[in-house]
């Protein structure tokens, strides 16, 4: 028995039925739904309090420049009223055993302290909260209190108690008038049988401050993508408005670095992020579209331009002719800060004229490259996956068996297998809820 | 006359941060929550001064605002603060609908307390 009443059972799951999910993105719920709409029942694991992964987070997507939150919140709202859907967002999968159609899966709910049943999300909770803490959806720029959803589109829409930082005085509790606070709520393990498993566990930012001699960390105008991404997001922390952070002016001149964290040997990342090119585009165009009174100059410093998808050259192309983005072939050997005005110098060799730069911005954005998350490694141990030597989880054959893990009846999509943009994750998505279902429908046998 | 008033909207911003209900269930829980081991005396001092640092800038920032609309620079001159530290603090404000932005200066915006 918990604080919440009697512990949760799914012993009314049957692993021929049913499918789990691990990893809330745009990959993961897209399998999620592809799985269900077949009517296979799919239990979807998120380890943040929300679904919607990174996506959630940007402002726009390249080379439609369409507005993210607008794509992604009718999936969001899809996948949380699907009749076939479970959804434990706030959890981890802490053990898997068994074999392809009979697997059990060992999830941790981490207690919420909030029930779900009876939140209603309206917020009343939080003016009571006196703990205030850096948004970590907003990457850091933006605030929220000890009792809070990341976004405003958080799904489930149910607030969260973060342990770490609450204090236990009780406001919240004082101030919600469906009773809904469990501030002593505990932590809960439970086994899930499934039939199929669909990793889409997604990645993370490559750390910037690896590199000293770029600047971030040491210098506030310099700034990395996804904290770009929310800064000109209507509904991030600066409402949207361009500015950069040493004194909220608006940037005339930005400068975008490229293949910070990839295609470096030295950094023990060699691979090509793939993404970092396009997004780097399209924020260089947001400047303009957001600030185009203002914005003079904007210059993206790179090694290559792999402008590879459809419609990317185009987009690239636009960029140029259409709203003067200039580009500059080499890699930024470092930045200081001019002490008078903040601003940031940017030294680099221009590869195609042999001309040694140095170029003043008002703000830097550095675009890092992408890296599987630092937590994978302890599932793929759990579940007896092969890692790439890129750290990504191995398939069975990159050509033939995309979305196949090693291990029978375990597929991966999205970036869990290697980067990817938004197209080609859904893509990966749908094509790993195929073969789950095919392996729900043989009852395991491959 | 002039650092009069400043030293008076100093004043007035701290009587301020101390009234507003955050400090004072702060303060008010705070020691319980300490006699009953749900925080450490450490965590309660630095939530404490963190707690008051941010609600006096806070006020005094809104002290200069209720004179008239103002960009981050004007703010950080009149009350000596550094301008990320000004800014990082209107962004707080603006989060919780206390500040809006209303309107852009030569390449600053310019900062207004939100009317409801």
């Amino acid at each position: 028995m918990t604080i919440a009443g009697d512990k949760v059972t799914y012993d009314h799951l049957l692993p021929s039925e049913t499918a789990m999910v691990i990893g809330g993105g745009v990959a993961g719920m897209q399998a999620a739904l592809d799985i269900a709409d077949q009517n296979y029942r799919v239990v979807l694991v998120e380890k943040s309090p929300s679904i919607g992964g990174v996506m959630a987070m940007l402002d726009k997507t390249f080379p439609t420049l369409d507005c993210s939150a607008c794509i992604l919140t009718p999936r969001l709202s899809e996948v949380a009223r699907h009749p076939n859907i479970e959804l434990l967002t706030y959890s981890e999968v802490v053990g898997v055993t068994g074999k392809a159609g009979d697997f059990r899966v060992k999830v941790l709910r981490k207690a919420r302290k909030i029930d779900e049943e009876k939140c209603s999300g309206c917020g009343d909770c939080v003016p009571h909260c006196p703990i205030e803490v850096p948004n970590e959806f907003d990457q850091g720029l933006g605030f929220r209190k000890a009792i809070y959803i990341g976004f405003p589109q958080n799904t489930p829409l149910v607030y969260t108690i973060d342990s770490e930082n609450c204090i236990r005085c009780g406001m919240c509790e004082k101030a919600c008038v469906r009773e809904a606070v469990m501030l002593d709520a505990q932590d809960e393990e439970v086994e899930i049988p499934v039939g199929a498993i669909v990793v889409a566990t997604g990645y993370e930012l490559y750390d910037v401050s690896k590199y000293p001699r770029l600047g971030y960390g040491k210098y506030k105008n310099v700034i990395h993508a996804l904290e770009y991404e929310r800064i000109i997001n209507a509904a991030g922390p600066t409402g949207g408005h361009l500015m950069r952070l040493s004194d909220g002016k608006i940037p005339r001149s930005i400068g975008f670095v490229q293949c910070v964290g990839a295609r470096d040997l030295h950094k023990g990342v060699p691979n090509c992020s793939r993404i970092c090119c396009m997004y780097s585009i399209k924020n260089a165009v947001m400047a303009f579209e957001l600030a185009h009174d203002h914005v003079k100059d904007v210059t993206l410093y790179y090694a290559d331009l792999r402008a590879f998808g459809k419609g990317f050259e185009e987009f690239k192309e636009m960029a140029k002719t259409r709203f003067g983005v200039k580009f500059i072939r080499g890699r930024v050997g470092e930045v200081n800060e001019n002490p008078e005005n903040r601003n940031i110098r940017v030294r680099v060799e221009n590869t195609e004229s042999g001309e040694f730069l140095e170029n003043e911005h008002e703000l830097v954005v550095i675009s890092p490259g992408i890296l599987p998350p630092r937590t994978l490694r302890a599932l793929s141990n759990q579940m007896g996956l092969q890692l790439d030597s890129d750290g990504f989880i191995s398939v069975e054959h990159a050509s033939i068996y995309p979305v196949d893990t090693t291990i029978p009846g375990i597929y991966v999509c999205g970036c869990a297998e290697s980067p990817k943009d938004i197209p080609d994750s859904v893509a990966a998505g749908s094509a790993a809820a195929m073969r789950a279902s095919i392996t729900l429908a043989k009852g395991g046998v491959q | 006359m002039m650092k009069e008033t400043a030293d008076i909207k100093r004043v007035e911003a701290m009587a301020d941060a101390f009234a507003d209900e955050r400090l004072r269930w702060l303060i008010g829980k705070g020691d319980v929550l300490v006699r009953n081991d749900e925080l450490t005396q450490e965590k309660f001092k630095n939530l404490i001064e963190k707690t008051i640092h941010e609600e006096y800038t806070r006020n005094y920032i809104l002290k200069q605002l209720a004179d008239g609309p103002k960009t981050v620079g004007e703010i950080a001159k009149a009350t000596n603060l550094e301008s990320h530290h000004v800014l990082w603090n209107l962004l707080a404000m603006m989060k919780w609908n206390k500040v809006e932005i209303a309107g852009e200066h030569k390449h600053e915006y310019i900062y207004a307390i939100k009317e409801f």
